[in-house]
């Protein structure tokens, strides 16, 4: 079956991938980079294990999201090698394989460490998150001296301790998913889509099928890859709202507790009725934090782990670390018919 | 911009701080104060300072009393010494109720205390209704 193709529709349909929606994939792959990593304390020493799978799989996107820069950079390269193939031939016939099929090996090797620069500053502002560390510790001294007042009170300073956590890098890592999730809807694909469209303007036959098959899988992916990205937000933020409404019910509760039980040890005309009834009221409000604090942890931990639902790889038992990008595993590949 | 987890940690700050600053006034005028007291028969008159009987004032007559009726007229006295203190304590310390069963039930489920956790399980439970949708619907799309 014969060839039919326009040889500009394809040279600018090339120039469109390779020029910009690929650089598109990577900044936006950059930016996700720079934007999902928590400032310390993170989300806090209690839910550390949590915040480790969270950080794979955002790395996880972060490479995936390189991968399709790749892919696309591929896509635009087969482009143009069916036209360089069109000019080559007096029958405008092309018979080869235009892209350059990968092999496992391949992608293994041209796997991206996106850890190199994890070091480098987000260009984000930071202020006010010393703030809220610092009142979370005031929090913290203030029901300590509730337990030197009510010593039964003690396990609830304790356990939350472990929950002093960065609010505003949550929040701000939240958004920055959330914004890098609709930049990818809105803006990246739709790039993506339109040049890659534009190439099969005037190609008849000759491999136009197996083209659009490698079109619409990419098309799958990165639709996958927004979605997840945008759960990775949702759950991001979810944890910022639970972490946040712990927090503010703690401040609400402590000011008043704090000023119940001196003045309840101060001005109780019986020191041991005083002593018997702190003693009481300190279990009483720590069995009940025990319990909000239990709460909070359960449910980030069932948020950060219904992650690994999000890819299949991930799913099937794989570590996100562990796992080869599904872009990657797309066979960027297509021949005439 | 403050949010409104800032201006609930400031208040509560605020409360602390109030707290701190007015303890030491207040320690000094519980410790000045003094609860008086009078038997029915007004012949036994007791002072209650720091929360023990610091003074007992018979008067003369008392003295005819039997030793039963003495018992009594002191007991009266003492009793009524410790109420006039407590209650001098108690107006000294504004704000919710120092009674230890009062302030068990405030930690309880009806209670501010009560409240504030009930208002933060609802919280939970709409982040959790939230995220069991976001899994649904991670679960209903072509992943």
């Amino acid at each position: 079956m014969s060839l039919q193709i326009d040889p500009a529709q394809l040279a600018r349909a090339a120039s469109g991938l390779d020029d910009i929606v690929k650089g598109e994939y990577g900044r936006i792959a950059a930016t996700l980079r720079r934007g999902f990593p928590l400032e310390a304390p993170g989300l806090g020493s209690l839910l550390g294990p949590q915040e480790a799978y969270y950080n794979e799989v955002a790395d996880y996107h972060v490479r995936n999201l390189v991968a399709a820069g790749d892919a696309v950079g591929e896509i635009a390269a087969g482009l143009r090698a069916m036209v360089r193939n069109l000019h080559a031939s007096e029958e405008a016939h092309t018979t080869g394989l235009l892209a350059t099929h990968r092999t496992p090996d391949d992608h293994k090797a041209r796997r991206t460490t996106v850890s190199a620069d994890r070091d480098v500053p987000a260009e984000q502002d930071w202020d006010g998150v010393a703030l809220d560390q610092r009142t979370q510790s005031d929090l913290l001294r203030i029901s300590y001296a509730i337990a030197g007042i009510a010593p039964s009170y003690l396990p609830t300073p304790v356990a939350v301790s472990g929950l002093v956590a960065n609010l505003a890098s949550i929040r701000t890592a939240a958004t920055e998913l959330a914004a890098v999730a609709e930049s990818l809807q809105t803006d990246v694909n739709a790039k993506f889509d339109h040049y890659a469209a534009e190439a099969t303007v005037g190609w008849r036959d000759g491999g136009l099928e197996a083209y659009q098959g490698v079109i619409a899988a990419m098309n799958d992916e990165l639709a996958r890859a927004r979605r997840t990205i945008d759960a990775l937000s949702a759950t991001l933020m979810a944890t910022f709202a639970m972490l946040s409404a712990f927090w503010s019910a703690f401040a609400r509760f402590t000011g008043d507790f704090f000023a119940t039980v001196l003045r309840l040890r101060q001005t109780s005309p019986n020191p041991d009725q005083a002593e018997a009834a702190l003693a009481s009221l300190g279990a009483a409000a720590s069995a009940r934090w025990l319990a909000a604090h239990r709460s909070v942890l359960a449910a980030v931990a069932t948020a950060v782990t219904q992650l690994g639902e999000t890819v299949a790889a991930f799913a099937a038992g794989r570590a996100p670390g562990d796992a080869r990008p599904e872009i990657q595993q797309i066979s960027i590949s297509w021949q005439p018919a | 911009m403050s949010t409104p987890l800032d201006l609930q940690i400031a208040e509560a700050m605020r409360l602390v701080n109030r707290e701190l600053d007015t303890a030491d006034q207040r320690r000094d005028a519980i410790a000045e104060t003094v609860g008086t007291g009078l038997s029915e028969d007004g012949l036994v008159t007791v002072e209650v300072r720091e929360g023990v009987v610091h003074d007992l004032e018979l008067s003369p007559r008392a003295m005819r009393l039997d030793s039963q009726s003495l018992r009594d007229s002191i007991l009266q006295a003492i009793a009524a010494a410790t109420a006039d203190y407590t209650e001098s304590v108690r107006a000294l310390a504004p704000g919710p109720s120092l009674d230890p069963d009062t302030l068990l039930r405030e930690l309880g489920t009806e209670g501010q205390a009560g409240s504030l956790l009930g208002d933060f399980h609802r919280r939970v439970a709409d982040i959790q209704y939230n995220l069991d949708q976001l899994r649904r619907d991670l679960k209903n799309g072509p992943l």
